[in-house]
């Protein structure tokens, strides 16, 4: 007989059926040599067959409509196979080699169900399609499925062997890892298009078993009461399941596992790791353990709540190393104060880079925690100014210029924190001024630089009088180059003093609250005289007036008395060597007056200078103490009585015995580092006053644009405005809105009193 | 069509007339009455042509009232009295005409009247406004009522109705010495405080918009409130 292999019928041929019928014994011979066929190959005894043949047959039986026969059949075979063969193999073995019987088995029953479905390929083609059921090779595993895994014995020894396995794994031992993964293979494949099987019959058990397991081990590990060692362990079961799971489990178990260690291991004790202590988070802090912590970030990453934990610990140690900081008041100045808060930040700058790879949130909170504390201390802006005044003075010791840059440049941070920037401004200025008075700046650049990093965090109003107060130094030095070409040309005589003026502008420079009255000796008064005239020649409509707590003064001094000899060693003082000793001291210009009254006069009571020089109490004290009680070299005047107080009756003289190796001696001011409580009370009501104008500022700027605004949208704009400057309360605003209100800038609208109206 | 010829075919129509409206009648009751009124100022006023004070105390007296009493201030606010304590010929006589009045007894007639028109919410409120205004010129270049003055007024102001909180408001600011004045805005707010906020002070909300002198009472009065049920805990 011919065969057509089952070519597909074209449109125009016809193939007409055999003429042949079939009779029910032909159809039952052919059943049976198939039947006989499977169960042979079922038998592994395939190798006398003929494929060929076998397949022609099925096709036959299927050509004549018997598809049904043939299927019912082979289900009722496999069947068989299954359930009285195998499933008895399997259940012998239950206690004997389970795992590698059960997977030969169904090793064979794959190989076997390959080649069956080869030869009923014509039925999966015809038969199945037309009436919808599974196919050969899906039906041969729902059976072996149904019939043998999860026959109940076999099904749940199944699951106890390999649970087992695992088990034994982790806890050190080495287990067949082949014969787990053929058996995680099996249940994935009889799921056929689903993951049920493996899902239901291992891994659900799989994940409650490890659940259980790490519930333990985290017991385990929490109890050897170290932070460190706990999260390297986690770390190290995180790899070993993760790998499991992908090596001989399926890949697809690898992230539920990993989730049910996350969760038993880390998010559960996440508090208690964190808080342990002498090995939690403030002893790796303490300690600069960058790796424990790092390690600890990588792990409390993958759990909800896990980073926020570890923020939470953290800021509130950094809080309270920040607060022990600027709360300890007395024992530190400005320098060290500034420079014990950079180190801290430059310690938690480390760990952000070293352990927690700049996140965010850490960033964040860093931040916060510097903000909350730096301003607990109202003190805080002023010491950063004086900080930065020590950096910008000539003589900064052991930093290159691009330290400085640094330093500079990390005050910025610190500046950013403070809340009340304007109160920074007022001191910076004070500074500043001095720095350029005394001509103490290291460099113009340096300081201009500086400016111009303020500039960028504050705009134009912040900086703008500073770059007036430098405006003023350039000018006051072209006006005395004209002023010396006056001189000459007018004749005038100075008579002996060479003058250096500078001209400050009122409203760049810091003002004190009243000129300080001062009587200036003859010659130098004679000489400004000249120079104001000379000005105001030139600038009429303007006014002069001499600040006399500013400037200084050389003076030519001359000595007469004997120097302290070295006794020679008969005892004898010898003779007065030279001549009288010429030197130029370097004075404030109220030292000068208080020196310049010994050419009047040789003795001076405290009480006498005072009615002369009509300096204030205060000022006329630190000058006096400076020449009378510093240090030898220092000292010009000598007072009668020897104390260390200076009363109205002690008398004064010029030191005769003076010596000084130096030619030029510089007297220095006993002067504060910082301010006095009375000077801190004013700049501050001075801040306040500047403060409530600004405000009022704001308020008729945005009342003014916006002519109609309601009281809270006001209070929050208001607030927006100002607060790069100081954090303006809703209350101090209100007060203001209310003075405004009274001198009839706004008014409230008729209708509802929560409006207000700008008042044209 | 022309539109004569429509109207052609009506009759003529009579002339409108406006009704007959007294208005002759009326004319010469005014004119009556303005004489009775410029004599009744006469009777009081003074050699420059005023009613000053000495003339409203009579005046007062005449009318059986006293010259603090809330109804004369109604009057002066009627007659749109532009200074305390002086009422010109021209704000008398046309205070008169507005009221409706021309003699003692009619004034005194429309007593009631006129109280009763003052208890409208929204009169009694441009009449509490006024009367601080009209406070503030007894001293002339005053901005702020001084707080002593300021409970007086109050006091006038609400004795028809007083607001219940008004005692302890009094109480607050005589106890503080360091009050300079009430504001005119703090005297306007605290009108719609005695309506819009509850006798316990509960519903005061401190964000809003209220005079901070309020904001100061009701912490004040929270402390008060604080202390007592410590001490009677």
């Amino acid at each position: 007989m011919s065969m057509n292999k089952g070519k597909k019928e074209t449109n125009k041929m016809r193939i007409r059926a055999f003429p042949m019928t079939m009779d029910q014994k032909y159809v039952d011979n052919i059943w049976a040599l198939l039947k006989n066929a499977i169960q042979e190959i079922q038998k592994k005894n395939n190798s006398g067959l003929s494929f060929e043949e076998l397949y022609r047959n099925a096709y036959t039986m299927v050509l004549h409509k018997h598809g049904e026969k043939l299927y019912t059949g082979l289900r009722e075979v496999v069947t068989d196979h299954l359930v009285n063969k195998i499933r008895e193999d399997v259940v012998e073995s239950l206690n004997n080699n389970f795992l590698q019987t059960l997977n030969s088995a169904w090793n064979d029953h794959q190989t076997s169900m390959v080649m069956i479905r080869d030869i009923l390929m014509h039925m999966d083609r015809v038969y199945v399609q037309q009436n919808t059921v599974d196919n050969v090779y899906n039906l041969g595993l729902m059976i072996f499925r149904d019939q043998v895994t999860r026959y109940p014995n076999i099904r749940d020894h199944l699951q106890q062997t390999l649970l087992d396995m695992v088990a034994r794994e982790r806890k050190g031992e080495v287990v067949d890892r082949g014969a787990v993964k053929n058996a995680c293979q099996m249940l994935m494949v009889l799921g056929i298009e689903s993951r049920t099987v493996y899902e239901e019959d291992f891994e659900r058990p799989f994940l409650d078993q490890s659940g259980e397991f790490y519930r333990r081990e985290s017991q385990k590990f929490l109890e050897e009461n170290s932070a460190s060692v706990y999260i390297n362990k986690v770390e190290a079961r995180i790899n070993e399941e993760a790998e499991r799971a992908r090596h001989y489990l399926d890949n697809s178990t690898e992230d539920p596992i990993v989730k049910v260690l996350e969760d038993e291991l880390i998010s559960k004790h996440m508090k208690t790791i964190v808080e342990m202590e002498n090995s939690g988070v403030v002893h790796m802090l303490k300690h600069n353990k960058t790796e424990d912590l790092a390690c600890m970030y990588k792990l409390f990453i993958r759990v909800p709540q896990g980073l926020k934990t570890m923020c939470d610990c953290i800021s509130a140690y950094l809080r309270e190393e920040g607060k022990a900081l600027v709360q300890d008041e007395g024992s530190k100045n400005a320098i060290t104060y500034i420079q014990s808060l950079l180190d801290l930040k430059d310690r938690f700058d480390h760990f952000l880079h070293q352990s927690f790879s700049e996140d965010r949130q850490f960033k964040q909170m860093v931040s916060g925690d510097f903000e909350f504390f730096i301003n607990l201390n109202q003190k805080s802006p002023e010491y950063l100014s004086l900080f930065v005044d020590d950096k910008l003075k000539k003589g900064v010791k052991g930093m290159s210029e691009q330290e400085i840059e640094n330093v500079l440049d990390k005050c910025m941070v610190l500046f950013r924190f403070l809340q009340e920037k304007d109160v920074f401004e007022r001191y910076y200025k004070q500074h500043l001024a001095k720095r350029l008075l005394l001509n103490k700046s290291v460099s113009d650049d340096s300081e201009k630089n500086m400016i111009s990093k303020l500039k960028t965090e504050c705009g134009c109003q912040f900086t703008s009088k500073l770059e007036g107060m430098f405006k003023d130094m350039t000018v006051s030095t072209s006006t005395m180059d004209e002023f010396k070409g006056h001189l000459q040309t007018s004749g005038t005589n100075l008579h002996g003093v060479d003058l250096f003026v500078r001209v400050l502008t009122t409203g760049f420079w810091p003002t004190q609250s009243a000129t300080p009255k001062c009587n200036i000796p003859t010659a130098p008064r004679m000489a400004f005289e000249a120079f104001r005239r000379f000005y105001l020649a030139k600038h009429s409509g303007r006014q002069l007036s001499l600040q006399p707590q500013l400037g200084s003064a050389d003076l030519n001094a001359t000595f007469f008395g004997t120097k302290k000899d070295d006794v020679d060693a008969s005892g004898a003082s010898s003779a007065p060597k030279g001549g009288p000793r010429k030197h130029i001291i370097q004075v404030s210009t109220f030292q000068m007056c208080v020196l310049m009254l010994f050419n009047n006069r040789d003795k001076w009571t405290y009480e006498e200078m005072k009615s002369e020089t009509d300096i204030p109490e205060k000022d006329l004290m630190r000058a006096v103490q400076s020449l009378a009680l510093g240090k030898m070299t220092q000292r010009i005047l000598v007072k009668e009585p020897k104390t260390k107080e200076i009363e109205s009756d002690h008398t004064l003289v010029v030191n005769d015995q003076f010596t000084s190796k130096l030619f030029r001696v510089k007297i220095q001011t006993v002067a504060a580092k910082g301010e006095s409580e009375p000077e801190r009370k004013e700049t501050r009501s001075k801040v306040d006053e500047d403060r409530k104008h600004e405000i009022e500022a704001a308020i008729v700027r945005i009342m003014k644009a916006r002519k109609k605004l309601q009281h809270n949208i006001l209070i929050a704009e208001v607030t927006e405005q100002l607060k790069v400057r100081f954090l303006p309360s809703p209350v101090v605003i209100k007060k203001r809105i209310e003075g405004l209100i009274e001198r009839e800038y706004l008014a409230r609208t008729p209708e509802d009193r929560k409006i207000y109206t700008y008042v044209a | 069509m022309s539109t004569s010829r429509i109207f052609s075919q009506y009759s003529k129509l009579p002339p409108i007339r406006k009704p007959h409206n007294n208005n002759d009648t009326k004319r010469l009751s005014l004119e009556c009455s303005e004489g009775q009124v410029t004599a009744l100022f006469d009777l009081y006023k003074n050699d420059e042509d005023c009613i000053d004070e000495e003339g409203i105390v009579k005046f007062c007296n005449d009318l059986g009232v006293k010259p603090d009493d809330f109804i004369v201030l109604v009057l002066a606010w009627k007659f749109n009295a532009e200074l305390m304590g002086r009422f010109t010929r021209t704000e008398f006589v046309s205070g008169c005409k507005a009221i409706q009045a021309h003699s003692i007894k009619w004034i005194q007639s429309k007593f009631p009247l006129l109280l009763a028109e003052v208890q409208n919410r929204q009169t009694f409120k441009e009449f509490y406004r006024w009367s601080y205004k009209f406070c503030l010129t007894v001293e002339p270049g005053q901005r702020t009522l001084s707080t002593e003055v300021a409970i007086q007024m109050w006091t006038i102001v609400f004795s028809q109705r007083e607001p219940p909180i008004l005692p302890r408001w009094f109480r607050f600011l005589e106890r503080h010495e360091s009050i300079r004045g009430i504001p005119k805005d703090t005297w306007d707010m605290f009108l719609p405080f005695t309506e819009q906020v509850r006798l316990d002070l509960t519903n005061y909300d401190e964000s809003e918009a209220w005079p901070s002198l309020l904001d100061d009472f009701v912490e004040y009065e929270s402390d008060l409130h604080n202390q007592n049920v410590q001490m009677q805990e």
